[in-house]
């Protein structure tokens, strides 16, 4: 019969649990605490549920092919009821991955650049993307572009560039034919004219839509202008006209324009896939027509001849770079492909050799559906849309392909066929530039070459036909006083952003952005920009990349040109929370700072920022810091955030995701998000070379967990308070999540430093390596009964120190090495120390 | 003193001057575009007024396709001397930059409106099918009238 152990007096122990205060390479080591880690400690974290658990992590993405080349960026994009995607950029091509869809691969083709999606170096990231009204608006530094439908793979130029030639006139001498009489019936004319009547003889076929006038009718309210529903070139015009059902006769029916000052056109492309308008063609002269009518042919000036080679040669053209990535149309062939070069002003290159012919042209956005035509009033300043057309690039006549207008009509506003809609002059499509950020609905471009100390925003205000976000007039833009600087990040905060310069400045915009136009300087926008104002703040910190900035719930954290992380509220003056990884910050090279990424992620169980930095002077982004925002929030009071780096200070965790390369662990994380899976699941996900991996595979999810051999733990001294006193555990316990069984079979071990401050420094300790299985009390116990352990008596993961197992310190450092395995969150709860020769028994 | 016809007025490619709009080049184009559609028995005399454009000139800053469109916003209704436009969107002609940090000033050259309030929009003199009621192809005394008091304008010839 077992008989119950006899007891004794417990031995004098300390249970060191709560070990979450997280890396700390800042503070003094003879002043810290177990509770923060020392260096080594790397793919292990904590939080406010006290224990230490190993990392997880699960390959996601393999790209299709491989390229040997690493993920640059990576950018969350959902589109309500229709999925959520993860865009990524490699090796100068375009990616997207389908959460849904077990991150199926959608290449994602440029149609201006790279239509085949051969790859090409104007599309190598990193690219800087925000999402508005359900489009993607995506920058590089060399293109700019707008992605938009399932996978955005739909790409299209980010706005549409005005036409840079006002349209031909053709201006022809008016006819017209009498009435014999007309009746109105239900809504319907119809007038029977004393002999056929051609409104554009000489234009047979494809013209619809023609307006013409009715004058001098006796019932006077049949005159007026009206679009042909039938008759043309016969001897019975029908039209529509609301009014009472009537009959008269007399007058005429005409294309007749009489003006005193004159008319002026203007044309603009549409895109009717997205509702956008762009900017107006430069205008006509006023055209003073005398008893006259237009034929408004929307052309280039000049003719084109093509033939054998991709070459173009042009005759009275003017041909310019900012034609490349658009298309040719020419007379007769349509449209005859991409321009890829323009040597001169009468010759450029196509992308292939097209059919061989001349005529005239115009040059083509891909994304354009329609034309509209804009017209004055007699000796007007006000363009109003009259007419619109179906663009048809494969059209092979002006008329067929929609390029071609007639004004027949001698309305003036608001009469038909003016329209109430203005030319959108402000809709003038963004510069290129590198970083795009989003505030007060309205999208910030910065980064320009050769504006590098201003930013350009979108209108609201000004447009009033088609997409702000698309159009940049050319007045919304600010400069800062900068010196030599450049700006280099913006977080919107609620109702201010904050700007950084690549140096040390900072500044606070409050308010309202507004259109700042031209005609507004002047007139009713005499207070432009009255609703915004930009204070510099007086923190001299600058920001070392507009990828590293980040709004959190407790405020804007950025990495400062300095390589530091600080907290700013928009309340209180930024606070440096980045102290405890300062020694990995500092350890990054200035000329590789910019690479740095930031990402705010969190979960249910989490609650993170996480900055990826080439740590160790490396050049690439081969650690990824992690900041527990829960811990701090419970750390410093809600608004100051103040901190003893001694004894409270924000907790960092250390991981570096990677891959087993040729037995070695090679970690690297060039590029990082947070993606919001069409399941709800929510994941932090690091690029690399071929490579998007799940760094936090806490909660599942589509991905091959991948084994992480170097999670380790190294708390920083026990024993610093009282450090006058050598200490000599009796024994020494690491109580984890696992049946101490199974800590062999994982491959847990652990070990214990012994710093005396005299022949063993925190430089060359004492160590004491502890392997359940090898020297773990119950191993050691020599019955193999108790290698499962004993009741309340022996266990594997209890060691007894003395004898062979032999250490004592003045300050003793505790390591823990977690196993390698998948499937298994590993997981340490505390280290109990004991000082006593025996453990409990 | 030099002589007047004014029926014998007629714009055309290349010819003219002075108020007159040429093409790029200093002509129209050539290419089918004044007989649009192959007009068959049509003896109808059309003018044209033909496609000018505005360009850019100059590199940076700013990307090429910002550049343009900074020129055809600032120099779209501007009078195009010469039959086409070309400035540096973000130099000083137009009386000030329009990039660069700095606001794009209109200005410069007439504008097009305040030229044909000056009576030197377009007209063309056309003349009717024959085949279809027209006006006469003389011009009324009263059209004279007005040119006189417009000091010419828009047939003044620059010879």
């Amino acid at each position: 019969m077992p008989q119950r152990a006899s007891v004794k007096q417990a031995a004098p122990a300390e249970v060191l649990g709560n070990l979450s205060q997280g890396y700390n390479g800042y503070t003094d080591p003879t002043l810290t605490n177990p509770k923060m880690w020392a260096n080594p400690s790397v793919n292990c974290f904590s939080g406010a549920f006290g224990f230490i658990q190993r990392c997880r992590f699960a390959n996601v993405v393999n790209p299709s092919p491989l390229t040997g080349v690493n993920f640059t960026s990576l950018k969350y994009f959902a589109l309500p009821g229709v999925g959520s995607y993860l865009l990524a950029d490699i090796n100068g091509k375009l990616y997207s991955y389908d959460t849904g869809s077990n991150y199926f691969q959608t290449q994602r083709l440029n149609p201006y650049v790279d239509p085949a999606g051969t790859g090409s170096s104007q599309l190598n990231g990193p690219w800087s993307r925000e999402t508005l009204g359900n489009i993607t608006y995506e920058m590089n530094g060399q293109v700019k572009q707008a992605g938009r439908l399932a996978n955005a793979a739909t790409i299209e130029g980010w706005g549409l560039d005005a036409p840079d030639a006002s349209p031909q006139v053709v201006i022809r001498a008016a006819t017209s034919q009498s009435i014999t009489s007309v009746t109105r019936s239900n809504g319907v004319v119809t007038a029977t004219l004393s002999g056929p009547y051609n409104l554009i003889l000489g234009f047979p076929g494809g013209v619809t839509n023609l307006i013409f006038n009715v004058t001098g009718v006796t019932d006077p309210s049949f005159n007026g202008s009206f679009t042909l529903v039938s008759g043309n070139g016969t001897a019975t015009f029908v039209w529509n006209q609301l009014g009472q059902n009537v009959t008269s006769s007399g007058g005429t029916v005409n294309n007749s324009i009489t003006k005193a000052v004159g008319r002026s056109y203007a044309y603009a492309w549409e895109n009717a896939n997205k509702s956008h308008v762009g900017a107006p063609s430069p205008a006509t002269q006023f055209i003073q027509y005398m008893a006259q009518n237009g034929e408004i042919q929307c052309l280039e000036p000049g003719t084109i001849t093509t033939g054998g080679t991709p070459v173009v040669i042009g005759t009275g053209t003017f041909f310019t770079p900012a034609w490349i990535g658009r298309h040719i149309w020419v007379n007769v062939n349509a449209d005859i492909g991409r321009i890829v070069s323009v040597q001169s002003a009468t010759q450029l290159t196509l992308a292939a050799t097209p059919v061989g012919g001349s005529g005239a042209f115009q040059v083509f956005d891909p994304q354009a559906t329609h034309i509209r035509l804009y017209a004055t009033a007699d000796g007007g300043a006000t363009y109003f849309r009259i007419q619109r057309n179906v663009w048809n690039s494969a059209g092979n006549t002006q008329t067929l392909a929609g390029l071609e207008f007639f004004d027949l009509a001698n309305a003036e506003p608001p009469n038909f066929p003016f329209t109430t809609e203005l030319a959108q002059t402000n809709n003038v499509p963004p510069p290129v530039g590198q970083f795009v950020n989003e505030y007060q609905g309205r999208l910030c471009v910065f980064g320009v070459a050769g504006a590098l100390q201003s930013f350009f925003y979108s209108n609201q205000e000004t447009t009033t036909l088609g997409l702000p976000q698309e159009s940049f007039a050319p007045l919304n833009q600010v400069t800062l006083p900068i010196q030599n600087a450049k700006l280099n990040g913006m977080i919107e905060f609620p109702g201010s952003a904050i700007l950084w310069s690549d140096k040390q400045d900072m500044f606070r915009l409050t308010g309202l952005l507004v259109d700042n136009t031209v005609s507004g300087v002047a007139t009713s926008n005499a207070a432009a920009q009255q609703g915004a104002s930009i204070a510099r703040l007086p923190y001299a910190l600058g920001c070392a990349s507009p990828f590293a900035a980040e709004i959190t719930p407790l405020g804007g954290i950025w990495l400062t040109s300095n390589a530091e992380v600080w907290l700013f509220t928009d309340r209180y003056a930024p606070r440096n929370i980045g102290k405890p990884v300062q020694d990995i910050l500092n350890s990054v090279s200035a000329a590789n700072l910019s690479l740095a990424r930031m990402k705010y992620y969190h979960t249910n169980t989490r609650n993170w920022l996480a900055l990826c930095v080439a740590a160790n002077s490396a050049t690439y982004n081969n650690t990824v810091l992690v900041l527990d925002l829960d811990l701090l929030a419970s750390n410093g009071s809600p608004s100051y955030f103040t901190f003893d780096m001694a004894t409270n200070s924000p907790a960092w965790w250390v991981f570096q995701p990677g891959t087993v390369q040729g037995g070695n662990w090679f970690p690297r994380c060039d590029s990082i998000e947070t993606v919001y899976e069409t399941a709800g699941l929510v994941r932090l996900l690091v690029g690399q070379t071929d490579l998007i991996q799940d760094i936090d595979y806490s909660q599942g999810g589509f991905g091959t967990e991948i084994q992480v051999p170097n999670g380790q733990l190294t708390t920083h001294a026990y024993g610093n308070d009282s450090a006058f006193v050598i200490k000599r555990p009796g024994w020494v316990r690491f109580n984890t999540n696992r049946d101490p069984s199974m800590l062999a079979t994982d491959g847990w071990s652990f070990a214990i430093e012994g710093i005396d401050d005299d022949f063993y420094t925190f430089f060359n300790p004492l160590t004491l390596a502890l392997t359940p299985g090898v020297n773990d009390s119950s191993t050691l116990g020599g019955n193999p009964d108790f290698a499962g352990g004993l009741a309340f008596r022996h266990s594997p993961e209890l060691y007894k120190v003395g004898g062979v197992n032999f250490v004592m310190g003045r300050r003793l450092k505790f390591q823990v090495n977690f196993p390698s395995g998948t499937g298994t969150f590993y997981q340490l709860r505390s280290i109990q120390v004991s000082f006593n020769n025996q453990p409990p028994n | 003193m030099q002589s007047f016809d004014p029926s014998g007025v007629r714009l055309g490619a290349g010819g003219g001057g002075g108020v007159y709009m040429q093409g790029p080049g200093g002509g129209l184009p050539t290419s089918g575009f004044n007989n649009p559609k192959g007009i068959q028995s049509t003896p109808q005399q059309n003018a044209t007024l033909g496609a000018q454009a505005v360009r850019a000139t100059g590199s940076g800053p700013f990307d090429q396709n910002y550049r343009q469109n900074l020129a055809t916003y600032a120099g779209g209704l501007s009078q195009r001397p010469g039959g086409n436009l070309a400035f540096n969107p973000t130099g000083n002609i137009m009386g000030g930059p329009t990039g660069g940090g700095n606001a794009p000033v209109m200005g410069g050259p007439t504008d097009l409106l305040t030229a044909a309030m000056g009576g030197q929009g377009f007209a063309a003199n056309t003349t009717a099918p024959v085949s279809l009621p027209t006006p006469t192809s003389k011009n009324p005394l009263s059209f004279w009238l007005n040119q006189f008091q417009t000091q010419g304008n828009p047939f003044r010839s620059t010879q």
